[in-house]
C-alpha cells in the first residue's frame, strides 16, 4: 500500500471530477450482525462544484463525508481524490493528502483549547510544513472578521466566532475539496445563517468544490447540487 | 522540529490550563524523594569514610610486631599510592629524675596520610594541625606525658638512650586509639631518631605499622594484592573495619530510606499512570483533529514523547533541586547526632539517578496510554464513540512491570530478597485483582436496590469495569506499601535493638584504683546511673586452653585480613568476672587486674 499521495495519472475524463466514489460500501459489526451504512454509492463531484448531502438522521450522509474525505476506509468500492485511490493509501498516506488538499468544517469546531485563535489557523500550514503560517493565517482571520480575537482563546470566544475561526482553519491551506459536517447545527438561527453565508463567500471566492453534510435546507439550497440519502443509498 | 515545536507550545499552554499539573507534581516527588536520599546517604557513608580513615591514619593499615617488608612500600609506590610507616612501643620518659610509661610513635615523613596531627605550644590549649612530623632530635609529648614528667616546651627528655627536645605539645592524632594499651600518654619523634634510642632489643613489644592511602580503586587492588603476599600474624586493617557499628547503622539507615523512597516512587508512579491517562482521555479528540489535518502517526507519537522528556527534564531539575534542599535540611535537623560537623560535599550520581528515574516512570508508566493515544483515528472528529483500539496486554502493562522491578532490584540488590519480594507483590496483586473483579461485579448486581445517587456511582463502576479493576488495585497497592513502610520501620528498628544484649551499657569506666571502687559505685549510683557490673582487667597472652598448647590458627583465617583469632593476637585484652559476659566467651588467666565498670543511665 502507498504511503505517500501520487499526482494524479488517470485520464482527463477522471480529472475534470475532483472527487469520484465507485461502488461504495461500508459494512459494520453489531450485536445484531452486519449491518451496511453505505450501500453501493457511485458519486462524481466536478471541480469548484457544491454538492450538499441530506436525508434524516441515520441516512449514512456523516459515514459517506468520513469515506470522502479519507477518515475512514469502505469495505468495497473506492475513492478518488483528484485522481488519487484513496483505498490505495495508508493511515499516514490518507493524513498527507488531506494536509495538502482537504480542508474541514465540523458542527462542534473541534478547536483546539490550548492554542488561541491564529495558532489554530495555523496549524494545517505548520503541519503542511509552510513557513509563511503566521502572516497567512492572520490575512485570514482578517478575512472571517476576527482581526482583534486572534489572541483570544476558544473558550473567549462565543460559538460563532468559534465557527468562524474553524472556517478561517479551513480555507487557510486553500484546499481543492472542503467538506463540512453540519456546520450550522451548533449555532442559534442568525448566527448559523451568517456562517453560511460566509461559507459560501469565502468557497466562491477560493473555486473550491464543497462537500455539505447538513439538515439545513436553506443551507442546502444554496449549494449546486443535492444529494439526498435514505438507508445509506442515494435516491 | 515541526513536532517539537507544536508539543513545546500545546505543552505551555497545557501547563498554564493547569492540565499537566498532577503528571508533573507526581513525578518531581518521585525524582526529590530518590534524589534526597541519595544525596544524604552519599555525603553521611563520604563522611564516614573520611571518619574511619582518620582513625586508622590511613585508608589500609598494616600491622605486625615484626618489622615490615619493603616490598610492600615498593609495591605501593608502584601502584601510585601514598604511604608511611609509625613504629610503636611503650616505654618509660624521663624528664630529669621525672618518668612516665609512654606510648611512643616513630613517624615517617607524610604521617598521617588522613587526619590531622593537632600541635599547641602549651600543654591543654587549643591545637592546630601541624605542617609536619617532628624533626629528628624532637619530641611532641601529649599534655598528659608533660604533666606527668613537669615537663614544657624546650625542655629535653630523655627516651632510652636518646635525649629528645619538646619542641610542640602533641594534642591529638588521627590513630590515637581507645584500646586498654593506648590510654598511656603519647608521643611523637621522628622514626630517624629511633635507631639511637636503643628502645628496639629482642623481645620488645614492638608494634610496626604500614600506613597506605590513595584513590579508591587503586587502594582496593591493593588490599587484594596485600591479602594474598602478607605474612602470617600481620594483620590488615581498612575503613570498613575501622567502624564497623557506624557503618552498619548508615547502611541500614540508608536501606530504610531507599525503600522509604521507592515506596514514594511506586505511589508517584502510580498517581503518574492516573494522570497520563486523565490526559490521554481529554487529548483523543486533539490527536484525532492532527490526524483530520494531516499529521501523520508519528508526527503524533513524537509530538507525546517530546512532551513527556520535556516533562521529565522539568521534573528531574525540580525534583532534584528539591531533593537536595531536603537533605540539607534532614541534615540541619540531624546534625547533633553526627560526628562529623563538616559534612564533604554531595556526589553528582543522585542527580543522574533523579533523571533516569523520571525518565523511567514516565516510560513505565505514561508511555503505554500515551501510544496509545497515537493510534486515535481520525475518525473520531465525526464519530466520539470511536477510540483507539484495546492495547496488547503486554504493551500496557509490561512497561510498567519492568519499571517496578528494576526500581525494587535497585533499592534491593540481594536477588534472593528481591525475588521473595517481588513474588509477594505478584500475588497481592493477583488478589488485588480478583477482589477487584469481584467487588464491581457485585457493585452491578447492586445497581438496583440503591438510591439514585449510589446508582450512578455504581453505574459508573460496572460501565468502565477494567478501569474500575486497574484504579482498585494501583490504590490498594499503594496503601499496601504505606503500611508496609509502617511495619518495616518498628521491625527495622525491634531487630536492631534484639541484637544488642539487655543491659548493655551506654559508657566504661576504666583504671579504678580498688581503693576507690566502693565510693566511685555509689557516687554512679546516686546520680541515677544504674551500674551493672565490675571486672577486673589484664593485658596477657594466650598460651594454653584444658591445659593444651594454644595451636597457631589455621594460615588462610589470617589470611583473610579482617579476622582476627585470638591464638594469633600478641595480647589480649582479658577480663574476669563471676557471670557470662554479654556477648564473649570468657577467658582466665592469672595476673595484675584492674577494675572496670559498665554503666547504664542518661
Amino acid at each position: 500500500m502507498n504511503t505517500n499521495p501520487k499526482p494524479s495519472t488517470q485520464a482527463p475524463t477522471i480529472r475534470n471530477h475532483v472527487l469520484r466514489a465507485e461502488d461504495l460500501c461500508k459494512q459494520v459489526s453489531s450485536p445484531e450482525g452486519s449491518l451496511t451504512i453505505v450501500d453501493e454509492v457511485s458519486l462524481d463531484i466536478l471541480a469548484g462544484e457544491s454538492v450538499a448531502v441530506t436525508g434524516p438522521s441515520g441516512a449514512g450522509k456523516s459515514t459517506l463525508l468520513a469515506l470522502l474525505a479519507g477518515l475512514d476506509v469502505p469495505t468495497r468500492g473506492r475513492v478518488l481524490l483528484e485522481g488519487q485511490d484513496l483505498t490505495q493509501l495508508d493511515e499516514d498516506g490518507r493524513a498527507r493528502l488531506r494536509a495538502q488538499r482537504v480542508g474541514f468544517v465540523f458542527q462542534s469546531f473541534h478547536l483546539i483549547p490550548a492554542l488561541t485563535a491564529l495558532e489554530n489557523v495555523m496549524l494545517p500550514l505548520e503541519l503542511a510544513g509552510r513557513r509563511d503560517a503566521r502572516r497567512a493565517a492572520a490575512e485570514t482571520l482578517q478575512r472571517v472578521g476576527l482581526k482583534e480575537r486572534t489572541g483570544h482563546y476558544p473558550r473567549q470566544l462565543s460559538g460563532g466566532e468559534q465557527q468562524r475561526v474553524a472556517l478561517a482553519r479551513a480555507f487557510v491551506t486553500q484546499p481543492a475539496v472542503l467538506f463540512a459536517d453540519e456546520p450550522t447545527g451548533n449555532l442559534d438561527t442568525v448566527t448559523g445563517a451568517r456562517v453560511g453565508e460566509l461559507l459560501f463567500e469565502l468557497n466562491a471566492n477560493a473555486h473550491t468544490t464543497l462537500v455539505l453534510v447538513t439538515h439545513d435546507r436553506e443551507l442546502a439550497a444554496r449549494c449546486a447540487r443535492m444529494v439526498k440519502m435514505e438507508a445509506g443509498r442515494v435516491l | 522540529m515541526k513536532a517539537l515545536r507544536l508539543a513545546l507550545r500545546t505543552l505551555a499552554r497545557e501547563w498554564r490550563s493547569g492540565e499537566l499539573g498532577v503528571l508533573l507534581l507526581a513525578l518531581t516527588v518521585a525524582v526529590a524523594a530518590l534524589t534526597g536520599v541519595g544525596f544524604l546517604v552519599s555525603r553521611i557513608s563520604a563522611a564516614v569514610a573520611l571518619q574511619a580513615s582518620a582513625v586508622l591514619a590511613a585508608d589500609i593499615r598494616l600491622g605486625s610486631p615484626q618489622p615490615l617488608a619493603e616490598a610492600y612500600f615498593a609495591e605501593a609506590a608502584r601502584r601510585g599510592l601514598r604511604s608511611a610507616r609509625s613504629t610503636n612501643l611503650l616505654s618509660v620518659v624521663f624528664n630529669a629524675d621525672a618518668s612516665q610509661l609512654t606510648n611512643l610513635a616513630a613517624v615517617s615523613a607524610g604521617y598521617p596520610l588522613r587526619g590531622r596531627v593537632l600541635v599547641a605550644g602549651e600543654p591543654f590549649a587549643r591545637g592546630l594541625p601541624a605542617a609536619g612530623i617532628p624533626a629528628p632530635g624532637e619530641a611532641w609529648p601529649d599534655s598528659k606525658l608533660l604533666a606527668a614528667v613537669g615537663g614544657r616546651v624546650g625542655s629535653q627528655l630523655s627516651i632510652g638512650a636518646a635525649s629528645l627536645r619538646v619542641t610542640r605539645v602533641l594534642i591529638a592524632r588521627p590513630d590515637q586509639g581507645g584500646t586498654f594499651a593506648e590510654l598511656a600518654p603519647n608521643l611523637i619523634m621522628n622514626t630517624a631518631d629511633l635507631p639511637a634510642t636503643h628502645l628496639i632489643q629482642p623481645g620488645s613489644r614492638v608494634s610496626y605499622s604500614a600506613l597506605f592511602a590513595g584513590e579508591r580503586t587503586r587502594i582496593d587492588g591493593f588490599k587484594a594484592w596485600l591479602i594474598v603476599h602478607k605474612a602470617p600474624g600481620e594483620r590488615l586493617r581498612d575503613i570498613t573495619e575501622a567502624s564497623p557499628q557506624i557503618r552498619n547503622a548508615v547502611e541500614r539507615a540508608g536501606r530504610f530510606l531507599s525503600l522509604a523512597s521507592l515506596v514514594s516512587v511506586l505511589l508517584c508512579a502510580i498517581a503518574v499512570a492516573m494522570a497520563a491517562r486523565r490526559y490521554v482521555h481529554r487529548h483523543l479528540d486533539t490527536v484525532a483533529l492532527l490526524k483530520t489535518l494531516g499529521a501523520t502517526r508519528a508526527f503524533t507519537l513524537a509530538m507525546s514523547v517530546l512532551q513527556l522528556l520535556a516533562l521529565a527534564l522539568v521534573a528531574a531539575v525540580a525534583g532534584a533541586a528539591l531533593g537536595f534542599l531536603a537533605q540539607e535540611w534532614l541534615l540541619r535537623t540531624i546534625r547533633g547526632l553526627l560526628a562529623v560537623t563538616d559534612l564533604p560535599a554531595a556526589s553528582l550520581t543522585p542527580l543522574a539517578i533523579g533523571f533516569v528515574t523520571a525518565i523511567a516512570v514516565l516510560a513505565g508508566f505514561a508511555m503505554p496510554p500515551l501510544l496509545q493515544l497515537a493510534r486515535v483515528p481520525a475518525l473520531r472528529v465525526l464519530r466520539r464513540d470511536v477510540g483507539p483500539p484495546p492495547p496488547l496486554v503486554l504493551l500496557a502493562f509490561g512497561p510498567a512491570i519492568a519499571v517496578v522491578l528494576l526500581l525494587i532490584y535497585w533499592v534491593v540488590p540481594d536477588a534472593k530478597l528481591f525475588l521473595y519480594f517481588t513474588a509477594a507483590l505478584v500475588v497481592f496483586v493477583l488478589v488485588l485483582t480478583l477482589a477487584g473483579v469481584l467487588l464491581v461485579y457485585l457493585a452491578g448486581r447492586l445497581r438496583g436496590r440503591v438510591g439514585v445517587a449510589w446508582r450512578f456511582g455504581v453505574a459508573n463502576l460496572s460501565r468502565r469495569r477494567a478501569e474500575s479493576v486497574v484504579q482498585l488495585v494501583a490504590f490498594g497497592t499503594g496503601i499496601m506499601v504505606l503500611l508496609l513502610l509502617g511495619i518495616l520501620r518498628d521491625d527495622l528498628n525491634g531487630d536492631w535493638q534484639r541484637t544488642l544484649p539487655p543491659n548493655l551499657p551506654n559508657y566504661f569506666f576504666i583504671n579504678i584504683p580498688p581503693a576507690v571502687r566502693g565510693d566511685f559505685v555509689s557516687f554512679l549510683q546516686a546520680q541515677g546511673a544504674r551500674t551493672t557490673r565490675v571486672l577486673p582487667m589484664i593485658r596477657g597472652r594466650l598460651t594454653g586452653i584444658n591445659g593444651h598448647a594454644v595451636e597457631k590458627p589455621a594460615l588462610g583465617a589470617q589470611r583473610r585480613g579482617h579476622l582476627r583469632d585470638p591464638r594469633a593476637e600478641p595480647h589480649l585484652g582479658i577480663r574476669a568476672g563471676s557471670g557470662q559476659p554479654h556477648h564473649r566467651r570468657p577467658l582466665v588467666d592469672g595476673g595484675r587486674f584492674r577494675q572496670t565498670a559498665g554503666v547504664a543511665g542518661h
